[in-house]
């Protein structure tokens, strides 16, 4: 029995009432500058996300992963088809849809508590303010870095850096959590460290999670499910369902074979 | 970053300028080179004492410094909100742009004669001079400061929440500080040739003033004193950004 497989429908579709994230047909195009025509980035993808699920995107490099997640975090406007959260189309960008970028986009001037602090700080001015403080001082806890509070980005590790960024996003509350890519830029072992350390967050919040990766065995230890996307323009190839209860094993037969299915999908021989 | 790090990079960093210090006091006492126009280091010393006594150097620096602090201060003041302005929204650039280019190549000494015309010999034309020369360079590095906002720092704050205006106040602008900074430390330079230069033209006192007049009544130990307290002027001022520096931006490292 493989550990991940297939769904019936290449879609992802679900019930729509208990979709987090919907997208419908999703287009979207970039004007190139030297020929005609525009550029196609995603080609009708249709896939829903449920509330609480942890699904990664795993596609070729440059195939429109990351554009994607822009258009869910509402920072690119698709060019038709629609990208619902809670059922209402997505306009501009907002704190319920929190992203973890691959490069850390850590504000430099600001502490690690100022930076974790920061989308509260926004709130706070209109709304609590005494809270902050606290719910800085528990994300820190989260992530591992009680001791860290008054440091600069600047002297901390990758991996450190890499858990602030999280924790920035974990404290605007969002339902849902867009990570693009954020352990692509780290060492093989502070990768692995970061993956299990995800999963004790993911537990401990249970967010929605779209998480970007192109790395097979880093969907395949974190998702509930994993969509495969094609090369650019993107378009959704399968869905599959890993159902091995976590912690996963890595070196797990069944996953491996999973493996290879994934990578036969994406013209790669493992 | 500070010029200190130890006693012994101290020791070596002085060890050229004793060199030459030491060379031309002896030349001087050899009769190798003319005293009557290069006199050995030990009478400009003995000169700048008489002057430290007397105040007359005290009074000097303190009008030169002065000048140039309050014009600079009023560079700042103006340079980085114009900056701000026309890098966030168009139509203040569009505006501004123009001018700054019209008015920014011309030597301020150029306008210094128009300056007296207009706000008299004194302190106010000198500020005036120091404001306009050290506003471009403010201006022109604040802008680019700002117009090099990573586009990924804006993602994560509006993603955060932020709307246009905290993204200009809690992201463009600090980004923008260490480009900023580098800006002030050009101006600074800049404003102390321009105050120098102004006080030569017209002035009734002020090191420029000084030197000027010690050149006419051929006091040219008090030439050197002058030349030495502006050098000593400049270093401090420099000095004094950078620790201001280090105490409002501790996360920017100069390389």
């Amino acid at each position: 029995m493989t550990a991940a497989r297939p769904l019936t429908t290449p879609s992802g579709r679900r019930a729509p009432s208990d979709a987090k994230i919907a997208l419908r047909d999703l287009c979207l195009e970039f004007p190139s500058r030297d020929r005609q025509q525009p550029l196609p980035l995603l080609n009708r993808i249709t896939l829903d996300v449920a509330a609480g699920e942890f699904l990664c995107l795993i596609g070729p490099s440059g195939c429109g992963k990351s554009t994607l997640l822009m258009c869910v975090a509402g920072h690119l406007q698709p060019t038709s088809g629609a990208c619902l959260a809670d059922g209402t189309s997505v306009s501009g960008p907002g704190p319920d849809r929190a992203l973890v970028f691959q490069q850390p986009t850590l504000f430099p001037w600001l502490t690690v508590q100022q930076n974790v602090g920061y989308g509260l700080r926004l709130l706070t001015n209109r709304h609590l303010r005494g809270q902050a403080e606290l719910r800085v001082g528990r994300l820190l806890q989260l992530v591992g870095l009680q001791g860290f509070a008054d440091r600069y980005p600047y002297e901390l590790s990758g991996g450190m850096r890499q858990r602030v960024e999280i924790a920035r996003a974990l404290a605007v509350e969002p339902d849902v959590l867009l990570m693009d890519e954020p352990f692509g830029a780290l060492d093989a072992l502070t990768r692995l460290r970061m993956q299990n350390e995800m999963l004790k967050i993911w537990t401990e919040t249970r967010k929605t999670v779209l998480f970007v990766t192109h790395d097979i065995m880093e969907a395949l230890i974190l998702a509930d499910r994993v969509a495969v996307l094609s090369a650019r323009p993107a378009r959704l190839i399968e869905v599959f369902e890993v159902s091995n209860p976590r912690p996963r094993d890595r070196g797990d037969a069944a996953l491996l074979r999973s493996a290879k299915d994934i990578g036969k999908r994406l013209d790669v021989n493992l | 970053m500070s010029i200190f790090e130890s006693q012994g990079a101290l020791v070596r960093k002085l060890i050229s300028p004793l060199a030459i210090v030491l060379i031309w006091e002896a030349t001087a006492r050899l009769g190798w080179i003319n005293v009557l126009i290069t006199p050995p280091p030990t009478h400009v010393l003995q000169h700048f004492a008489e002057m430290v006594v007397s105040l007359e150097i005290v009074k000097h620096t303190a009008s030169s410094l002065g000048r140039f602090l309050v014009g600079y201060v009023l560079a700042i003041a103006t340079a980085v909100p114009v900056g701000v302005l026309m890098a966030w929204f168009r139509p203040v650039d569009m505006i501004v742009d123009p001018l700054v280019e019209l008015i920014r190549p011309v030597s301020p000494i150029a306008i210094l004669p128009l300056a007296i015309l207009w706000f008299g010999i004194g302190d106010a034309s000198k500020i005036f001079i120091i404001w306009l020369s050290c506003t471009f360079p403010i201006l022109l590095s604040t802008y680019a400061g700002m117009k090099g906002l990573d586009r990924a720092f804006v993602y994560a704050a509006t993603s955060l929440g932020a709307n246009n205006w905290e993204v200009l106040r809690t992201v463009a602008v600090p980004s923008a500080l260490p480009q900023i900074y580098a800006g002030m430390r050009i101006s600074l330079g800049i404003g102390l040739i321009v105050i120098i230069s102004s006080e030569m033209v017209a002035a009734r006192h002020g090191l420029g003033y000084m030197i000027l007049t010690a050149q006419q009544t051929f006091n040219v130990e008090e030439i050197f004193v002058g030349i030495i307290v502006i050098g000593l002027l400049g270093f401090s001022a420099d000095l004094a950004l950078r620790r201001l520096k280090s105490r409002f931006m501790p996360w920017h490292r100069e390389i």
